[in-house]
């Protein structure tokens, strides 16, 4: 039962801060998936963002699945893409109302202005959690610079980026 | 004020016209949602125009204005905008019960798939291994590119730079909370709009 307790705790707040969308709540995540609760390791984080950029769906509720089944089965992956939901969704039916009724707009908007600068740190702090998968090794070091350059030069998106990495990973990394 | 004004504006339109919305039923909630979830790779801010399309053009369910006031509150609250979009506009069509069909179809596809992958993958994780390896080795350069082109639009001033050094630091070393930072980030953001915004109403 507290195995059930601490997962929606754990993604009810990771959910709860989720600003930005996208990639802003890995660090969230890594922290209390990988760090704190020792649910999985680091490696397998990387996994489920690699897996999780290949299927459709937002990253946060993919990693919630992912996890909440580790930790607890089906039905822990239930209930951790519940939890990971369900504080934006009670706040998105809040802010409806609110929102009809006084406009406070103004002050969210240039709240959420001033916490850009918070939410590309945890990106950039996001990205130290690959460190060792993309400069471990040689060939992992020449597939970091070259996907660098797609993705400044190139108009090539992540997905076939990644696919195409992964079928060399086939014959380098075995 | 504007936007108020504005939805206000466009539910009126709707009414005079005579083209009060056409209920959708639960169930097409639901399966519309789920289409779009279903398809739309790696999420996020590809999937608004979808949403858009199918809602206000392909079903005549919202105006293109209503679309967009509601995509103003999705953008500017935590969660997946895919999800809070989809319970803004499940909420304004059905209420409660639209929004948990919008949502539960929009998280439908995605669940099942990352169970079905979860499942499976402990089985064969060896054989996996060298893809996920391939795959994961470009990951880093997509999230330092994300934070370059952030970096243009959301990091300008020098505030904003010292914020985002100390947040990198303490979060990356010094292993903070990450979910505690941005609780703070947010904090100081409401305390600097207020105080921004009594200056502005000082100054006039």
């Amino acid at each position: 039962m507290s195995t059930y307790i601490e997962l929606f705790l754990t993604f009810l707040q990771i959910g709860a801060v989720s600003f930005g969308g996208g990639y802003s709540i890995l660090k969230s995540i890594s922290h209390y998936v990988v760090d704190v609760n020792k649910w999985i390791t680091l490696d397998e984080f990387n996994d489920i963002v690699a897996i999780s950029q290949s299927t459709p769906g937002p990253i946060g509720i993919n990693a919630a699945t992912y996890v909440g089944y580790k930790v607890a089965g089906v039905f822990g992956s239930f209930l951790a893409t519940f939890s990971v939901v369900l504080i934006p969704i009670t706040l998105s039916i809040i802010m409806y109302w609110l929102y009809r009724r006084h406009s406070e707009n103004e002050i969210v908007k240039s709240t959420i202005q001033k916490l850009r600068p918070v939410i590309v740190a945890m990106i950039a702090s996001a990205s130290l959690g690959f460190l060792q998968d993309s400069f471990g090794s040689i060939p992992g070091i020449i597939i970091t610079i070259i996907s660098a350059l797609v993705l400044l030069f190139t108009k090539v998106g992540i997905l076939p980026l990644m696919l195409i990495s992964g079928v060399i990973g086939i014959f380098v990394f075995r | 004020m504007a936007r108020d004004e504005k939805l206000e504006k466009s539910e009126k339109n709707a009414h005079e016209k005579g083209r009060a919305h056409k209920g959708p039923s639960l169930w097409e909630i639901f399966s519309i949602t789920a289409k779009i979830g279903g398809v739309t790779l790696g999420g996020g801010y590809a999937m608004i125009p979808i949403i858009r399309e199918e809602f206000t053009k392909k079903h005549d369910f919202l105006t293109d204005e209503e679309f967009t006031a509601l995509l103003v509150i999705a953008q500017s609250l935590p969660g997946p905008i895919a999800v809070n979009t989809s319970t803004l506009v499940g909420y304004k069509l059905k209420k409660l019960p639209g929004t948990i069909c919008a949502v539960l179809g929009s998280i439908f596809f995605p669940t099942i798939i990352i169970l079905a992958i979860a499942m499976v993958i402990g089985e064969y994780y060896t054989v996996f291994k060298p893809f996920l390896n391939g795959m994961k080795a470009p990951l880093f350069s997509v999230l330092l590119i994300t934070v370059l082109k952030m970096w243009k639009t959301d990091v300008r001033t020098l505030e904003d730079i010292i914020i985002f050094a100390v947040a990198f630091i303490i979060v990356s070393f010094l292993k903070f909370n990450p979910v505690v930072i941005i609780l703070l980030g947010l904090v100081y953001g409401v305390i600097r709009s207020t105080v921004l915004k009594g200056e502005r109403k000082n100054g006039k």
